[in-house]
């Protein structure tokens, strides 16, 4: 997992500084992107426009900090315009985010979420992860994929951290259903394959 | 939860940009920051925006005033112009060598452009050296300083080829591969002119086949990458062929193809060979893959066509069948010669020890040819060609006894022997 408090701090050439923020940081905001939209040109789109909106941000003569937080929040700003955008005309996008309200007082305790993800193969749950709603996975992907705290995560995406950690939660909740549905559906199938097998 | 996180992480750790689509995001990234520079003042610039800002700000200057205009015009745009055409011992040189090449390598942004940017380079001082050569130029000291250039440009490719494989082995390998080709077919055409051309000395030719044959790094390449490459080469190939017309005779054209094919036959030998010797494998494909890039380089550069031939470049290799057909054609020019010496042999006194040593000879031969051809109709071609290589040693052999014993083979008998 990388260090979550690696910064980037923004020092001296300011050109140079931002090809370096390029070359340390391309790959995993593609790999952020590529997980969150499953459509990997699309994703290569949206890190450039990233970078293009970072760097005119340093053109008009502000002072960044730190590139990684700054880049992934550009970042993410781009991805949900994009689905507001796939939104727009797609009914089931709509419905399939509704009924999601957050800040239920059980769900919130940490220990609750680490006993959840011990039960889940990560492996499998990668796979799955293009079946939940994009925030789920917004969140999943940061904590898991990119390795950000609650802390990071919640100012990234603007929320507390509670909501964070619901989500977080509720997004891993989902994983495991999904890929219990999927074990059934497999063994439903393996089933039939042998029923028919002896009809044969 | 550990568990959980490492294993996620795994899985996603495989999603990454290749190194070409990296490549050509840091280029839209380059060129975004080109034209929206930082505005002046803030901050210093970084050599690699600084070569594409100076050019920005000279054009500025022509805003100012038309005379600035003017001198930028003929400083920035005319004299860079005109010298694209110069000579080394010519006033413009220096600036196409240390401004318009250096500008241009400046603006070169990802190693796989400066590898080819530097391989173009060495192209061009030997295209130089062969105009200076044309005009009775080419003096010892300037014929050293292309061998200097040569160096200094196939060192540049190869730094570059080395930084590529700081990220990514496979491309590394391919642009070594390409290279090498690209060194090889110039060599070939050094070869060439150095005998038929006394002009142009082995000085050069010794530095490009140093660059050519400079041990390469031994790194492998995955086999399905070069298998993709090889791809990609060939349907370029065949557009190329297609696009020929007139330029090329059916001849010409049919010999391509054939080479081609000869390409596409590796590869299906390599295919074959993969699941016991994949090592080997790669090295077919690496050959195949190399002789593609030749084929290009003879139909795309007037210079290697107006220089080698293609079976220079790219020999034929034989199919099955026509190795088949050669061994058979050997064995039936042996038999026919054997046919005379036994008729030569005559002439001598059966007791006499050459004619026991000739015998002797012949009764070897009589053994290894129904080896050779049990081989042979089992389809055991390798074998069998080792076989009928000795064969006809031991046919030479006997025709060179005959003739030092003074026997004269009949003329008509003694035609020519298949090789």
């Amino acid at each position: 997992m990388p260090d979550p408090h690696k910064t980037g701090k923004v020092s001296g050439n300011q050109e140079e500084q931002f090809l370096e923020a390029f070359d340390e940081y391309a790959d995993a905001l593609f790999r952020h992107a590529s997980i969150r939209l499953s459509d990997r040109e699309r994703a290569i789109d949206l890190v450039h426009d990233a970078f293009t909106k970072v760097w005119s941000y340093v053109r008009s003569g502000q002072e960044i900090d730190s590139f990684r937080p700054f880049l992934y929040k550009v970042l993410n700003n781009l991805i949900i315009d994009e689905y507001r955008k796939r939104r727009e005309s797609s009914l089931d996008a709509i419905l399939e985010v509704e009924g999601v309200t957050e800040g239920s007082f059980e769900e919130l305790v940490d220990d609750n979420t680490e006993a959840l993800a011990a039960t889940i193969d990560g492996r499998k749950a990668f796979e799955l992860l293009k079946t939940l709603s994009d925030e789920y996975r917004e969140v999943i992907t940061l904590r898991f994929v990119d390795g950000l705290g609650p802390k990071e995560i919640a100012e990234l995406v603007e929320e507390s951290e509670n909501v964070v950690s619901v989500r977080l939660h509720r997004a891993l909740k989902a994983l495991r259903l999904a890929i219990e549905t999927e074990e059934k559906k497999r063994e439903d199938r393996r089933l039939g394959g042998a029923e028919d097998e002896k009809q044969k | 939860m550990k568990k959980f996180a490492e294993q996620f992480k795994k899985r996603s750790e495989k999603l990454r940009l290749s190194s070409y689509e990296r490549n050509e995001l840091r280029e839209r990234l380059l060129s975004y920051m080109e034209y929206h520079p930082l505005p002046g003042g803030v901050g210093s610039t970084s050599d690699y925006v600084k070569s594409k800002k100076r050019f920005s700000v000279s054009i500025n200057g022509w805003l100012v005033g038309r005379f600035a205009g003017v001198a930028a015009v003929l400083v920035f745009v005319v004299v860079p112009v005109m010298a694209e055409d110069a000579l080394p011992g010519d006033t413009l040189y220096p600036i196409k060598v240390r401004f318009n090449e250096e500008l241009r390598g400046a603006m070169v942004s990802s190693p796989y452009q400066k590898v080819e940017w530097e391989t173009e380079r060495l192209e061009r001082r030997l295209a130089e050296a062969d105009l200076l050569a044309d005009s009775g130029r080419l003096t010892p000291d300037a014929e050293a300083d292309v061998a200097e250039a040569i160096k200094q440009h196939s060192e540049a490719a190869r730094e570059g080829i080395a930084s590529i494989r700081a990220t990514d082995n496979d491309e590394a390998t391919l642009a070594e591969i390409s290279l090498t080709s690209t060194l090889q077919v110039s060599a070939e055409i050094l070869t060439k002119k150095g005998s038929s051309d006394s002009a142009t000395s082995s000085v050069l030719f010794g530095a490009v086949n140093k660059a050519a044959t400079t041990q390469l790094s031994g790194s492998t390449v995955s086999y399905e990458k070069i298998l993709s490459r090889i791809e990609v080469e060939t349907t370029r190939a065949y557009e190329y062929l297609n696009s020929l017309g007139n330029v090329a005779s059916p001849e010409q054209k049919s010999d391509i193809e054939r080479r081609l094919n000869d390409v596409k036959t590796k590869v299906e030998s390599a295919n074959k060979l993969k699941e016991q010797d994949k090592a080997g494998a790669t090295l077919l494909l690496t050959e195949a893959l190399s002789n593609t890039q030749k084929l290009i380089s003879f139909m795309t550069k007037l210079e290697v066509r107006e220089n080698v031939t293609i079976e220079d470049l790219v020999p034929i290799v034989p199919t099955d069948e026509e190795k088949f057909n050669a061994m058979q054609l050997n064995l039936s020019n042996a038999s026919t010669t054997i046919a005379m010496v036994e008729t030569g042999l005559k002439q001598l006194k059966p007791s006499s020890n050459d004619y026991i040593a000739i015998a002797d000879t012949i009764s070897q031969y009589r053994l290894i040819e129904i080896e050779a051809k049990r081989y042979l109709t089992a389809g055991e071609l390798k074998k069998a060609e080792a076989l009928i290589l000795e064969i006809l040693e031991i046919v030479k052999a006997l025709e060179d006894t005959m003739v030092g014993l003074g026997i004269d083979l009949e003329a008509e008998e003694t035609g020519e022997k298949g090789t």
